[in-house]
């Protein structure tokens, strides 16, 4: 289980983003983090991994201080310009004891990226793809994945929910952040709602089918409009 | 140990164009300084010798004979140009993984391993361009001094034997221990510089600003303080003047280190 325990977090004199965040992602369960922009979603997926320092809160991934279980895509390039797709997948292997080249070359053919091409000439929904490869090749229990549909196609959409339900997830605990909540509703298995730096809301969907008849995107306009 | 070694090497390969392509810059304006010192003191000569009908050694006597140490005058400003461009591609190491097209600084902070690897891989390249600068800039010295005693005609060359102007002779001492010394002093403003790259990437705005302020101000008095009560107490021997400085900048360099480190490991921000 990864546990994110009273994550704080101010920027300098203003309000504080973050006001003790606490919450957990299940192994072999989708999770969704919930919020309008700038409530802190990205904050707390730079945080649990270490790439904010924050004011107070522990992050345990299996009980243990430790963030090597975790595999994280931002929401932006981070590999070196120059690299082509091939240096980049050649630099995983040699950094990461645990990347997995068969999944890489799998999701390379499913995504149909060259390893020929410059990361930094890829298409915008490309180096997303790209981006999503890097993450899922890495065989680690937990997944966090910033904003994975901002700015891809429909069809691309429609094959990273595929790879969310596929053997590639199979066992892992993923927390995303997402505004896109339709093409993946159906695949989530708890939302969080963020606002004002608290968790104001959360809930397993199928409890909230089940007991209050609505879906994901019925309670975030009843949680964000009212 | 493999990881730092190929992070060094990721370093160098992102910047070895741009160091080879200044470096041999530098290199070629250095030379070309001396041939044209060269020609341009035999057109003085011979324009001497036309307007004044003279004769050569007449006009040589008037115009004075030119040494290497005159032809190699322009070397010092040409080196300051080269440590500045090394001072600006140490801030640029580190800026360029948050500001360049791709935020490289996300991979590398999430690389397994102690982060502890980012900064010494960083610091090994600007080590070893410092170190390639200072090795080519001795082989520029060297071949542009064959270069001025082939050209210039034997009559109108000072002496033969290499020699530097004042600012050179303390930066080219041809003496192990002063080329150490050099290179010690180097890689101390690396780490200070450094640190204080870290101390802006963690705090950012006016917290990394007045922290940058402190840690200059700290230098200065500790460095000013030291020298100060050395010579107030005047009880030291001049070996032992060296000692205590050459302790209190170790001391230093020790601390910007592991203020770097645990920087990175606790306070960078990306």
């Amino acid at each position: 289980m990864l546990e994110v325990h009273g994550l704080k977090k101010r920027y300098g004199r203003k309000k504080p983003i973050l006001e003790g965040v606490s919450f957990s992602v299940r192994p072999d369960s989708i999770t969704c983090l919930i919020g309008l922009n700038g409530e802190g979603k990205s904050t707390i997926l730079k945080a649990i991994m270490g790439l904010v320092p924050v004011d107070a809160g522990t992050v345990l991934v299996d009980g243990e201080v430790s963030r090597d279980k975790i595999a994280f895509v931002p929401d932006l390039q981070t590999m070196p310009g120059y690299m082509t797709i091939g240096d980049a997948l050649l630099y995983m292997n040699d950094y990461y004891p645990d990347w997995n080249p068969k999944v890489a070359e799998e999701l390379m053919g499913l995504f149909k990226l060259l390893t020929t091409d410059k990361i930094l000439e890829l298409s915008k929904g490309n180096q997303a793809k790209f981006s999503l490869v890097l993450g899922f090749a890495l065989d680690r229990p937990y997944l966090l994945l910033d904003e994975p549909f901002a700015g891809i196609d429909l069809f691309t959409k429609e094959q990273i929910a595929w790879i969310f339900s596929s053997h590639y997830m199979e066992g892992r605990g993923i927390l995303m952040t997402t505004h896109e909540i339709i093409e993946i509703e159906h695949l989530i298995d708890r939302v969080v709602f963020l606002q004002d730096g608290r968790i104001i809301d959360e809930h397993d969907t199928e409890e909230m089918r089940e007991v209050y008849g609505k879906s994901v995107q019925d309670r975030m306009r009843e949680v964000y409009q009212r | 140990m493999k990881q730092y070694l190929m992070l060094t090497n990721e370093e160098l390969k992102r910047s070895w164009k741009m160091i080879i392509s200044i470096i041999l810059a530098m290199a070629g304006i250095e030379i070309l300084t001396v041939v044209g010192r060269v020609i341009y003191h035999e057109r003085q000569v011979q324009e001497y010798m036309s307007y004044a009908k003279v004769s050569e050694s007449d006009a040589i006597r008037t115009i004075e004979k030119l040494s290497f140490e005159q032809a190699s005058s322009y070397f010092s400003y040409i080196i300051l140009i080269g440590v500045a461009l090394v001072l600006l591609y140490a801030v640029q190491i580190w800026y360029r993984d948050w500001l360049g097209e791709s935020k490289y600084i996300y991979r590398l902070l999430l690389l397994p391993g102690n982060r502890a690897k980012i900064f010494f891989a960083k610091f090994t390249s600007l080590a070893l361009v410092i170190i390639s600068f200072i090795g080519l800039q001795w082989v520029v010295i060297q071949l542009s001094f064959v270069i001025f005693n082939w050209m210039i005609k034997d009559d109108y060359r000072a002496t033969s034997t290499l020699g530097l102007s004042r600012t050179l002779k303390q930066l080219y001492t041809m003496n192990l221990v002063d080329v150490l010394v050099i290179v010690t002093l180097a890689l101390f403003t690396v780490s200070f510089l450094f640190m204080l790259i870290l101390l802006e990437r963690s705090y950012r705005k006016t917290k990394g600003l007045l922290f940058i302020v402190l840690e200059v101000i700290a230098i200065v008095v500790i460095m000013m303080g030291g020298m100060y009560i050395i010579e107030t107490l005047d009880i030291f021997l001049s070996q032992e003047i060296s000692a205590i400085m050459i302790a209190i900048f170790v001391l230093y360099f020790i601390y910007t280190i592991w203020k770097s480190l645990r920087l990175l490991k606790w306070k960078i921000s990306v």
